[in-house]
């Protein structure tokens, strides 16, 4: 078995600037999107939506709609009741009371949010599903509306989920120290209520979904960052095995974490497509992606800083009330934790305490969008830093230098409970400096403001938990989220010796094949053009855990250069055996299985895969 | 549902003709009836550009045109831009620039940018910049698909045509 330190030699691929792999069918228009995928005898599915946030449903009458030229089937959430599960949620942080309600791919009852799904027209074109969609008649009996995460908890809110008694949905805290005596004891307490509104991901490629149902086996496109995920979890939704599901992402256009979810419109066309033995499709419309995708942040943040007269942040305390949304998607009771695992920022703070509280309101629901919960705690932490150097009068760079975790310090545990395993924030603020004419941008202020105009300098830093690793830390027996959060590869050489790579990570824009690429062929001795990526596809790949939170390099990179090495490895032997030497003596040097101080006899990749495929 | 009525056009050179809903858009009818499907819909309502394609020779969102309007016209899609295995000089220098990443705006941006470039082959970044304000990446790449376009321009001139 290799080390990893360094046995891959091949011809340094890796930090170069090439073109990427991926670009020429995507320059030509010849990329395949969900939404280009035209199966045979594929109807459309077009769903009827809430316009309203809080509503019974009194009734709904489907008859004109059936009757319209061309629809094939109209179901309501009542029509669906056979399915196994309703939609997953993933966190389950031990020790934690977690009020998750039922959440169905078409809503039972009553609906929660503008944009909930409460019926589906199938039928045979694309225009006229819709045009029967509206003829859909659903009476709504609408009932008190809440938006305000604060006023939802009021004693007399209106209740969204009545089996809960409360908006309430869970409470869950992470800290370190003793943030109240810390407060107290402080020459300067800094306080502020931080409001982070509510964002929407946008991908400019709208959600999407195709399934084929063909003899007892299931195939779902779709608009996804986790095709493993999707086919796990809704084999459970639905009550199909795995392996009888087949979930492709082929070229998805952008996700931000608002692909990285089980919607129940994946749910829904593989419904519809299993009862009507016809591929369905669904592709949403910008207005309707806008509602039915998750959102991000809006959370309302109460903030405490402490400290020392002379600048030393002794204590951080955030109270966050977390919006929820109307359900718990994937993962939208989780985003807000990662708010908290932040929280010390760049700073070194001995006291730092998040508490948590998610809430119920009539809205689409949260999850992770950009950032997911890091972004919320750079926001409050240095808007409250900002306020303390005005309170205290000092120069915001200087309380910032001052409290920043001193590069000696690392690896420095901080007081949330982690280990930040290297950095040099000193050091990174004086490049930046270094860089900046922070004297000619203050000029610029001044002359701007000499004629009315008010221009601001601003600073802000920031440290963020990325690449999403490993199982022990985020995964069941760590933070709660039940999944694992290991990468798969599996690299295969094949007799001519070029070489195709499976990943578990499944990209939508980052540039995996050109950067696995990459990786692979300086271990195995190849070039980039021969070495072909392949992801996206349960049936053509291991079980891998998609592509979200900065991860897929860091760990699915990993991955595929430890698979790699592995055929380095055999490669060698191979190689040893035809150079009738000993694997030992057998190194890879400028893309050439070569012994030792002999170049002249070195063997190339395909010479040796053609060797061992015919021996 | 109206009743169909006949349309024919010249799309990257093949004439076609086909009898179409009247209100069927020009970019439902490129991409489902004739499959090319490298035109996108990104917003249905004319803001992101993503289905931007050339009608006679000028740009335009085709999600807000219909096919009739089509009617006896010119359309050159984003897979009529190359010559063969030759790349259009925008193809070839959004490659080159890295102006891509999920590359769904792609081939809006490029028939807008080579609309652009047909009235002013020689423009300066704020030029390109303000020429593709109709055209929304979400990956946020504006900064190399200006590079990009400002590279064609050169190859252009270099080759003494408008690209």
């Amino acid at each position: 078995m290799s080390t990893l330190e360094d046995t891959h030699t091949g011809n340094g691929y890796v930090g170069q600037s090439i073109r990427r792999k991926e670009d020429p069918p995507l320059i030509t228009g010849r990329g395949r999107y969900v939404d280009d995928i035209q199966l045979p005898g594929m109807l459309y599915a077009s769903i009827v939506r809430s316009p309203e946030a809080h509503a019974r449903i009194v009734s709904i009458d489907k008859s004109a709609a059936e009757a319209y030229d061309g629809v094939r089937l109209v179901l309501t959430g009542e029509d669906m009741s056979d399915l196994a599960a309703p939609l997953p949620m993933a966190w389950a942080p031990p020790g934690v009371e977690m009020k998750t309600p039922e959440h169905w791919p078409l809503a039972r009852g009553k609906v929660c949010h503008v944009g909930d799904p409460v019926a589906v027209v199938v039928g045979n074109d694309k225009y006229a599903v819709v045009d029967a969609a509206e003829e859909v008649l659903v009476e709504y009996d609408p009932l008190p509306v809440v938006v305000d995460i604060e006023k939802a908890l009021d004693e007399d809110a209106p209740v969204i989920h009545e089996q809960f008694g409360s908006n309430h949905s869970y409470d869950w805290s992470l800290g370190g120290g003793d943030v109240e005596a810390a407060l107290a004891a402080a020459d300067v307490v800094v306080e502020r209520r931080v409001v982070n509104h509510r964002t929407a991901g946008g991908a400019i490629e709208p959600r999407a979904a195709i399934a084929e149902w063909r003899a007892g086996y299931l195939t779902l496109y779709s608009t996804t960052q986790v095709p493993h995920l999707v086919r796990l979890q809704l084999a459970g939704v639905l009550g199909v095995a795995e392996d009888h599901f087949r979930v492709v992402a082929p070229d998805v256009g952008g996700g931000f974490g608002s692909k990285l979810n089980i919607y129940g419109e994946e749910a829904l066309v593989a419904y519809l497509s299993r009862r009507l033995e016809r591929p369905v499709r669904w592709t949403a419309t910008r207005s309707e992606d806008m509602q039915a995708a998750v959102h991000g942040r809006d959370q309302i943040d109460y903030v405490r800083m402490g400290l020392t007269r002379d600048g030393s942040i002794t204590a951080l305390h955030c109270k966050v009330l977390a919006d929820m949304g109307a359900y718990h998607q994937l993962l939208t009771p989780f985003i807000p934790a990662f708010t908290a695992f932040v929280m010390s920022g760049c700073y070194k703070i001995p006291a730092v305490q998040t508490d948590i509280t998610g809430v119920f309101t009539n809205k689409m629901p949260t999850d992770a969008i950009r950032g997911a919960g890091r972004p919320e705690a750079t926001h409050l932490i240095e808007v409250l830093v900002d306020q303390a150097a005005y309170e205290l009068g000092m120069d915001p760079l200087e309380l910032r230098r001052k409290n920043f975790i001193p590069k000696e310090d690392f690896p420095a545990d901080v007081a949330v409970g982690i280990t930040y395993d290297s950095g040099d924030y000193h050091g990174s603020l004086d490049k930046l400096l270094q860089n900046l004419d922070l004297d000619a941008f203050r000029r610029e202020q001044e002359e701007a403001r000499s004629k009315g105009r008010y221009l601001g300098i601003g600073f802000s830093t920031y440290m963020e938990i990325c690449g999403l690793a490993p199982s022990r830390a985020v995964g069941p027996s760590g933070v709660g989220i039940q999944a694992g959060f290991w990468e798969s590869a599996v690299v295969r050489v094949h007799p001519s010796g070029s070489a195709t790579v499976w990943t578990g990570a499944s990209p939508h824009g980052q540039g995996h094949d050109t950067g696995f690429a990459q990786i692979v062929a300086d271990r195995i001795g190849s070039t980039p053009e021969q070495v072909e990526v392949v992801h996206g596809d349960t049936d053509r790949g291991p079980f891998g855990m998609g592509t979200y939170g900065s991860r897929s390099l860091a760990v699915g990179g990993e991955s595929v250069a430890r698979a790699a090495l592995k055929v380095q490895d055999k490669a060698r032997k191979i190689a040893a055996h035809l150079l009738e030497a000993a694997p030992e003596d057998v190194e890879l040097a400028g893309g050439k299985y070569q012994v030792r101080g002999s170049p002249d006899k070195g063997l190339g990749l395909g010479d040796i895969s053609l060797a061992a495929y015919v021996p | 549902m109206g009743a169909s009525v006949a349309v024919q056009m010249t799309v990257n050179g093949q004439p076609c003709e086909d009898a179409v809903e009247p209100r069927l858009l020009l970019v439902h009818y490129l991409r489902d009836r004739l499959g090319l499907t490298g035109t996108h819909v990104g917003c249905d309502t004319t803001n992101c550009g993503a289905c931007t394609v050339h009608l006679n020779g000028e740009a335009v969102k085709s999600c807000t045109v219909l096919a009739v309007q089509a009617d006896g016209a010119e359309v050159k899609t984003i897979e009529g831009m190359a010559d063969g295995e030759s790349l259009h000089p925008l193809q070839e220098a959004f490659w080159n620039k890295h102006g891509l990443q999920c590359g769904y705006c792609t081939p809006g941006m490029i028939m807008a940018a080579a609309d652009l470039l047909e009235r002013n082959p020689d423009p300066s970044e704020e030029e390109v910049r303000h020429g593709l304000e109709g055209n929304l990446c979400r990956c946020t790449g504006y900064h190399n698909i200006v590079q990009a376009v400002l590279e064609a321009a050169r190859a252009g001139k270099a080759a003494g045509v408008g690209a």
